[in-house]
C-alpha cells in the first residue's frame, strides 16, 4: 500500500477531482435525495469535509435573510401550537448509539436502524454483492442507491457510466486509477472515466453507492446480472 | 455597524442587531427548554417562520407544502430544544439545517414510485439533530459572517448567491450562463475562500 498516494492526503476528502463543489450543493440544499445521503454519510465519517460543510451550512444560513420572506397563514402558529407533543415524552432514538460501527447514522437511519448485518445481498458476479438502500431501485430523478460489498482481492468489472457516480467506502479499501480509497473517502467520477478498481486484500471492501443511470459493463457476464440486480 | 471602531484591525465586530438576535433567539430556546413556553416558541416562529417559509418557496415549494415542513421544524424545534447549544451553532444555521434536510426528506418521500411504510419514514424524516458537523459558528460569532460578505467584491458577492440563493448546481449555472463548469467552479470556490480567509484573519485578531 505505501508509495501509492492516499487520497484523503490528496484532497482532504477526496474525489478523483477535488469535487469541493458537492459540498457546496450539499451545504445549499441542492442535491438530490440519494446524493444528499452520501454526503451526510461522508460528514460522519470525514473531519475535514465535516469542517467545510459546517462553513458553508453556516454561509447558507446567513444568505437566507436575502430572501424575501413570505408571510405564514394567520392560523399557521395557532395550529401547530395545537400539534406540539407533549414534552418529556421524547426519547432519544435507540439508534443513536451505534449498533455497528461500520454504518453511519445517515445510513442507518434509512435503512430503518439497520446495521449492514442483517441485510440481504444480491450476488452480482462472484464476490461481489449489493443491497438497495432505497428500498426501490427507481426513483423520480434516476439515482440510485446501494451497498455494495466485494471480496478482498478482486477486481470490479470494467465499467463506465451514464452518469456520475458517487463511492463512500465504509470498509476495506480499494485502488483506482493509483490512489487508494479506504473508509471516508467519497470516490466520484462522471460520465467520462471507465475505471475497474482492485479491491485491496483482506478485508472486504464495502461502499455506499450513489449511481445516475445504469452502470455500462464492458463485459457480457456481469450485463446479463446487472439486469437482474439492477445496478 | 461597527466598522469604525474595529477598522484599525481590519475585523468587524458582529453588531449590536445581531448579538442582540443571538441573545434573544438563546433565551427563547432555553424558555422552550426547560419551561416549556409555547410563548416562546410562537415568537420564535413569528421570526423564522416566514424566513423558512421563503426559502422553501423560492426553491419552488408550493405554499401548503411549504407551511406543512415549516410546520414540522417548528414541532422539532420543541421537542428538541434542549439539544440546542449557542456555543456550537447559532439558531438560524440549527433551524436552517432541520429545514433543509427536511426538505431534501420530502423530496425522497414524494419523488419515490413506491412509498414504504409511513411509519419507517417518521424514523427517517427524525434523525437530524444530533450533528457530526461540529464545527459550526456559535451563535454570537455568527452575525459576523453576514458583514463579512458584504465586504466581498460585486463578483464574489454575486457567485455566492448563485450558489447558495439561486439554488442551481453549479453544473446548472454552467449550462445557463454558458460559462465553462471549470470557471463556475473557480469563481464559487474563491469567493467562498476569500470569505473563509477574512474570517480567519479577525479570529487571529481577536484571539
Amino acid at each position: 500500500m505505501s508509495g501509492q498516494v492516499h487520497a484523503l492526503e490528496v484532497d482532504g476528502f477526496v474525489t478523483s477531482n477535488g469535487r469541493d463543489d458537492a459540498i457546496t450543493d450539499f451545504a445549499a440544499g441542492n442535491l438530490s435525495p440519494a446524493k444528499h445521503a452520501v454526503m451526510s454519510c461522508v460528514i460522519e465519517l470525514n473531519p475535514k469535509a465535516a469542517k467545510k460543510a459546517a462553513f458553508e451550512t453556516d454561509v447558507a444560513a446567513t444568505m437566507m435573510s436575502d430572501i424575501r420572506p413570505v408571510p405564514l397563514s394567520p392560523l399557521f402558529i395557532g395550529e401547530t401550537l395545537a400539534k406540539l407533543p407533549a414534552r418529556g415524552s421524547h426519547t432519544p432514538a435507540a439508534n443513536d448509539t451505534p449498533r455497528e460501527r461500520c454504518a453511519p447514522k445517515p445510513l442507518r437511519d434509512l435503512m430503518g436502524g439497520q446495521g449492514l448485518r442483517d441485510i440481504e445481498w444480491k450476488s452480482l458476479v462472484p464476490g461481489v454483492a449489493v443491497h438497495d438502500v432505497l428500498g426501490n431501485r427507481r426513483t423520480r430523478d434516476g439515482d440510485r442507491l446501494y451497498l455494495l460489498r466485494a471480496k478482498g482481492g478482486i477486481s470490479m468489472p470494467v465499467h463506465s457510466h451514464n452518469g456520475e457516480e458517487w463511492t463512500l467506502i465504509l470498509s476495506g479499501s480499494y485502488l483506482a486509477d493509483g490512489r487508494i480509497y479506504s473508509r471516508g473517502d467519497l470516490h466520484i467520477e462522471d460520465e467520462t472515466t471507465e475505471h475497474a478498481p482492485q479491491i485491496s486484500e483482506g478485508e472486504d471492501c464495502i461502499c455506499l453507492v450513489m449511481t445516475q443511470g445504469p452502470l455500462k459493463m464492458k463485459s457480457w457476464l456481469p450485463r446479463i446480472v446487472q439486469q437482474v440486480v439492477g445496478i | 455597524m461597527t466598522s469604525k471602531q474595529t477598522s484599525r484591525t481590519g475585523g468587524f465586530a458582529p453588531s449590536k442587531k445581531s448579538i442582540s438576535a443571538a441573545k434573544r433567539d438563546a433565551a427563547w430556546l432555553n424558555s422552550i427548554a426547560n419551561q416549556q413556553d409555547a410563548r416562546a416558541l410562537s415568537e420564535l416562529f413569528e421570526v423564522y417562520g416566514p424566513k423558512l417559509k421563503g426559502w422553501l418557496m423560492a426553491r419552488g415549494v408550493g405554499n401548503g407544502t411549504a407551511e406543512d415542513i415549516v410546520q414540522d421544524v417548528m414541532i422539532k424545534v420543541w421537542t428538541s430544544a434542549h439539544m440546542f447549544d449557542p456555543a456550537k451553532a447559532s439558531f438560524a444555521t440549527w433551524v436552517y439545517r432541520m429545514t433543509r434536510n427536511k426538505w431534501i426528506d420530502h423530496q425522497r418521500k414524494h419523488g419515490r414510485m413506491d412509498i414504504r411504510d409511513p411509519e419507517l419514514m417518521k424514523v427517517i424524516a427524525d434523525d437530524e439533530v444530533p450533528s457530526a458537523e461540529e464545527d459550526f459558528m456559535t451563535q454570537e460569532s455568527s452575525g459576523i459572517l453576514r458583514e463579512h460578505i458584504a465586504r466581498l467584491t460585486e463578483a464574489q458577492q454575486m457567485a455566492i448567491r448563485m450558489a447558495f440563493i439561486e439554488f442551481k448546481t453549479h453544473k446548472e449555472i454552467s449550462a445557463e450562463t454558458g460559462l465553462p463548469l471549470g470557471t463556475v467552479k473557480t469563481r464559487i470556490r474563491s469567493a467562498i475562500n476569500a470569505l473563509k480567509s477574512s474570517m480567519a484573519r479577525q479570529q487571529e485578531k481577536l484571539l
